[in-house]
């Protein structure tokens, strides 16, 4: 019998990055998107019930289009049962009013577990006793340490504990018996929530009474943020050649953001806006992000009785943020040279 | 700090260069173009080393190594001697074709081993400047003023102190800077990308927060759905219970009604048996039973017996039959002989006509004799004639005479022919009065036949009206009927006598009969029959009556059974206050269904308006991401601004007041009565005070702006080194001076070298300081 969990898929939510509107739009469409992706994986495996660990919405007043989306999507995949839990960000947007498909079940921890042959999924809750002969599956929202605390779980018979609220998929240990798994979201939306996204499919062989899980990865899109040490980039040619390099294996379906790191001396010509536009029909969405540091030895102004070398000296003692220290410095020195861009 | 010696083994033109110098004022004096700028820029080297500029430079100006490379070759470098605080050294450097090949030593002169009392950056660990500000310090050039002079201290210190010589570096930076915060955002005003952003992040905000609003009075208005719906519940509730209310009220109606028509089907019954009571009332004497019916049906029987007799008596009685045959023919009487000898003689009296008008001959009618045209026309015409002729005569005589002739033929013939008609009228006139006496009599015949005809038709018609046969026959018959008709009547007198005793019997039946049946009915005459039809009539009414009581019993009874009737009719509630308030509560769901469909519909629009919500949100994070990048670049230029204007600052406030003071007395040791008074004022512009006017600089000669120069270039010297007092390398200053002032300039020269090593330079004899 297979189980999916899932969680934090935040429909509705803003895709917190800086695309260009028709591609935050799309973003979003697509996070509906990755949800029926997810459905349709679902009943291609046979999952017996997704559970949903959590913040399945952005937030309560969600659209009135995203909820119909869903429901629907949930009434037309009858074979499975949808264990829902509310997360943090989405409490109270089913109503007792809304009439909800007969199998999108809400989990809470005042009702009883369901149950499948002998295997139980339920919202945990301490007071819950969790039966040693079953398979014990427990859906949880939160942090560790802070909304609950996981050793206290130890014991307590749970063979898999769903949790949601982390955005990246992550294990831990509960005892000898039972995992906690976070399955992260399912499409990243900021370069916050860079790498793989999916969820997990859980197989339980009835017979011999044993769990198994592992993550599937599944976003549409991946966010990878890449550093790019452009010390050696004095020219235009070899700032692209360092960009290429470091792109060479990343999808053109993916949101990229290049941090451009290292240091540069004094009148280094940068490319990195012209780079960064012949470079974006190359990619979904790609950003470059400029935290090089300008070259200062503060040695070479402790005795400079110039204006440059005072205020080098000045904005070197006040000024502790390396990167401020960096911009300040490089920003005073260009339109001493003239040629502030 | 003080030079003791210099050797130069090789540097620019200068080759195998060795100088000792003493405290104080060291005149050098060579011809121009001996190289002093050189000599000058080797202790400058043999300080600081060469600098570190690319290979690449190609101007000799910036890159010292290609300048100072020496002309001849060899060994590119030499040696000073110095005296510091720290003791007395040599100072040895040689300079490669790049910087790696530099080397540096430290002798410490005493001990004549190598010292690290100093590193290579010698000149900096003296006198705690750069390079750069050493050369533009201790090294006075020979025209240091330029043409346009600059008397603001500030200005000079900037100029000199800066690699570059634009005097609007920091003025153009600065500029720049604001230009490029400006950008971003305004000074003064509310433009730039900044303020682009936040008008279009407040729009956008502000429609978030319309989607907020939208989307919380959603959230309320489902509320108030769900209130609107669970007050139609409750409503809905109500009326269902008033519905069953009314049903009760309706079944309760239906029985009341089936009681209603049970008292119905009871007062028929009332009814019924009333007319039953009077229907019994009729018979006073009780309700004849079977019995008495026979009774009165044998009385009946009996009377209809008797006169039956009576009837079959008369009915078998001829000569009363014939009688009465007779008497409806000729009445109560027989006809008298003395009428039928009256028939007789009519009947004569007829055949007596018709045969005489049968024999009676009537001869043909005569013909009225024929009246002749000629006779007519032929006595005119001969009196016509006769006149003519005669008139004529008068004109012919012969015409005359004939016509008068014609006239006589013709009135003869006229005579003769009247004659013969007059005696054909006679003849005609016998044979017509003949022929009419016969047809007189003959009319006569007639009407005497048909007046007989007529009173035999009339006397017979009267007693046999299908009389057929002749007069003779018909008379016949007439007298023996009468005959017969005479001789019955006695016979008919006896048959009458018995009949009358018939009849009383009969009468005395029928009164005891109808002492019978009065005692159940009246009796109209003697109509027993209809008395006793009356009394089954009665009867018969009466039993129907008394069956439609008992059928009207049964069905009340029976309709009591079905309905499930006992007791009395229910007590019916008022259904119109029911079904008023049942009206009020279908009125009231109307309107909640009204409101509920309304709100659904505000709803939707509602939730629509919120849809675009993360779209908006996006666009706000997207326009604060802009904003916090243009906040991050204004406040980077701003920093930028304000760290180099601070830089500024503190270059001035470091040395300008040290060189200002120093300024005012190397001016006054180097001036004289006819001299301006120098004026400084805060923003330390440089004035002086000439006959109470104050005037700039560029009023004065060349000579006196060398002087100011000089002073204000010891100034800065005096400003900038504090913690070891350099040495001044003059080179030529005073070429403008002349007289007294280059007197006055050599004493101030020889003055400061009284606290300062000073290494003058001069090509002219007259400018030797001795």
């Amino acid at each position: 019998m297979k189980f999916l969990h899932c969680a934090d898929l935040h429909l509705d939510a803003p895709t917190e990055s800086r695309l260009p509107p028709e591609k935050a739009r799309e973003r979003r469409n697509e996070l509906l998107s990755a949800f029926s992706r997810m459905v349709a994986a679902a009943t291609c495996e046979g999952v017996r019930a997704i559970i949903v660990a959590g913040d399945l919405f952005d937030r309560s007043n969600i659209t009135k289009r995203t909820k119909k989306f869903v429901t629907e999507a949930i009434a037309h995949n009858s074979d499975i049962d949808f264990l829902i839990l509310v997360g943090n960000h989405d409490v109270n947007v089913f109503s007792d009013n809304d009439s909800l498909p007969q199998n999108m079940i809400l989990l809470s921890s005042d009702t009883d577990a369901r149950t499948y042959g002998n295997v139980t999924v339920s919202a945990y809750s301490d007071k819950r006793i969790y039966d040693p002969d079953k398979i014990n599956i427990a859906v949880l929202h939160g942090s560790d340490k802070v909304d609950f605390d996981l050793s206290r779980m130890s014991g307590k018979n749970i063979d898999y504990l769903a949790l949601g609220h982390y955005h990246t998929y992550s294990e831990t240990p509960i005892d000898k018996r039972g995992v906690a798994c976070y399955s992260g979201c399912l499409e990243g939306r900021s370069f916050d929530e860079c790498g793989e996204k999916g969820y997990i499919l859980i197989d339980i062989d009835a017979d011999s009474k044993t769990l198994t899980h592992r993550f599937v990865p599944s976003s549409i899109r991946k966010i990878i943020e890449i550093p790019v040490d452009m010390t050696d980039g004095t020219t235009l040619g070899r700032q692209k050649e360092l960009l290429a390099e470091a792109l060479k294996d990343i999808s053109r379906n993916d949101l990229v953001r290049v941090t451009v790191v290292g240091t540069y001396e004094s009148g280094r010509e940068k490319f990195y806006e012209h780079l960064c536009s012949a470079l974006s029909d190359e990619f979904y969405y790609i950003e470059i992000r400029d935290r090089s540091m300008l070259k200062i030895d503060p040695s070479d102004y402790i005795n400079d009785i110039s204006l440059k070398g005072e205020f080098i000296r000045l904005v070197m003692a006040e000024v502790e943020d390396e990167e401020e220290r960096s911009r300040i410095i490089s920003c005073g020195i260009k339109a001493l040279m003239g040629n502030l861009d | 700090m003080k030079l003791l010696s210099i050797h130069i083994d090789n540097f620019g033109k200068l080759r195998d260069f060795d100088l000792s110098l003493t405290d104080g004022v060291n005149t050098v004096f060579a011809e121009n173009g001996y190289g002093k700028t050189t000599l000058a820029a080797f202790i400058k080297a043999m300080l600081y080393g060469l600098s570190r500029v690319g290979a690449r430079v190609k101007d000799l100006n910036e890159n010292e190594r290609k300048h100072y490379i020496p002309w001849q070759g060899g060994a590119f470098g030499g040696y000073i001697d110095i005296e510091t605080e720290k003791g007395r050294y040599r100072v040895s450097r040689s300079f490669g074709s790049k910087p790696a090949a530099d080397t540096f030593t430290l002798i410490d002169l005493d001990t004549k081993l190598e010292s690290t009392d100093y590193t290579e950056n010698l000149g900096a660990e003296l006198f705690g400047i750069d390079a750069d500000s050493y050369e533009k310090s201790t090294y006075i050039p020979q025209r240091d003023v330029p043409v346009e002079m600059t008397a603001n201290i500030n200005t000079k210190l900037t100029r000199l102190l800066e690699s570059s010589n634009d005097l609007d570096e920091l003025d153009r930076a600065v500029k720049m800077l604001e230009n490029h915060s400006k950008t971003f955002k305004a000074y003064k005003g509310s433009s730039g990308l900044i303020d682009e952003a936040q008008t279009k992040l407040d729009v956008t905000e502000g429609r978030i927060d319309a989607c907020r609003a939208s989307a919380l009075k959603a959230e309320r208005e489902r509320n108030e759905l769900e209130h609107i719906k669970q007050n139609i519940i409750t409503s809905e509730a109500d009326s269902k219970k008033l519905e069953k209310e009314l049903d009760r009220i309706n079944e309760l109606t239906v029985k009341y009604n089936d009681f209603k028509i049970l008292e119905q089907y009871k007062k028929e019954a009332e009814e019924a048996e009333k007319r039953l009571a009077l229907r019994k009332s009729y018979f006073k004497n009780g309700i004849p039973n079977d019995d008495n019916i026979s009774e009165l049906e044998g009385l009946i029987k009996d009377i209809t017996l008797a006169k039956a007799k009576m009837s079959y008596r008369k009915e078998a009685s001829e000569s009363q039959k014939k009688l009465e045959g007779y008497k409806k023919r000729f009445g109560d009487e027989p006809l008298t002989r003395k009428f039928l000898e009256s028939v007789s003689e009519k009947i004569e009296a007829l055949e007596q006509a018709e045969n005489e008008l049968r024999t009676t001959q009537i001869p043909t009618e005569p013909e009225p004799p024929k009246s002749t045209v000629s006779r007519k026309l032929l006595i005119p015409a001969s009196c016509v004639f006769a006149a003519i002729g005669a008139v004529l005569c008068f004109v012919s005589l012969f015409v005359g005479i004939a016509l008068i002739a014609m006239g006589a033929v013709a009135l003869a013939l006229g005579v003769a022919t009247a004659a013969n008609e007059k005696k054909a009228n006679e003849i005609y006139q016998s044979k017509l009065e003949a022929y009419n006496a016969a047809k007189e009599r003959q009319l006569e015949l007639s009407g005497k036949i048909s007046t007989l005809k007529a009173e035999l038709d009339e006397t017979f018609e009267k007693y046999y009206p299908d009389r057929l046969g002749s007069y003779d026959s018909a008379f016949t018959r007439l007298c023996a009927d009468t005959e017969s008709f005479s001789e019955l009547i006695p016979e008919a007198q006896k048959e009458t006598d018995r009949e009358n005793e018939d009849k009383a019997e009969l009468n005395a039946m029928l009164s005891s009969a109808k002492l019978v049946f009065s005692k159940y009915t009246a009796v109209y005459g003697d109509d027993l029959d209809s008395a006793l039809k009356g009394i089954r009539e009665n009867l018969r009414a009466t039993e129907e009556a008394q069956n439609d009581l008992s059928a009207r019993l049964r069905v009340a009874q029976k309709y009591a059974e079905e309905k499930g009737l006992s007791g009395d009719a229910p007590h019916l509630p008022d259904k119109t206050a029911v079904e008023q308030a049942l009206s009020a509560k279908k009125a009231e769901q109307a309107r909640l269904n009204a409101t509920y469909g309304s709100k659904q519909k505000e709803i939707e629009t509602l939730e629509a308006e919120s849809d675009i919500l993360p779209e908006l949100i996006d666009e706000a994070e997207r326009l604060r991401g802009d904003i916090a990048i243009y906040e991050e670049k204004r406040r980077t230029a701003e920093s930028a601004k304000e760290f180099l204007k601070r830089a500024s600052y503190n270059l001035s406030s470091k040395y300008l007041r040290k060189m200002e003071q120093s300024f005012r007395e190397n001016y006054e040791k180097a001036s004289d009565s006819s001299m301006p008074a120098p004026n400084i004022d805060a923003e330390l512009g440089l004035t002086f005070r000439d006959g109470g006017a104050e005037r700039g600089a560029e009023w004065y000669s060349e000579g006196i702006k060398s002087l100011i120069a000089l002073c204000m270039r010891l100034a800065l010297t005096d400003a900038l080194f504090e913690n070891e007092s350099p040495f001044l390398i003059l080179d030529d200053p005073f070429s403008e001076l002349d007289g007294a002032k280059l007197e006055r300039a050599k004493e101030l020269i020889k003055e400061l070298g009284n606290s300062r090593q000073i290494i003058y330079l001069t090509c002219h004899e007259s400018r030797k300081i001795q």
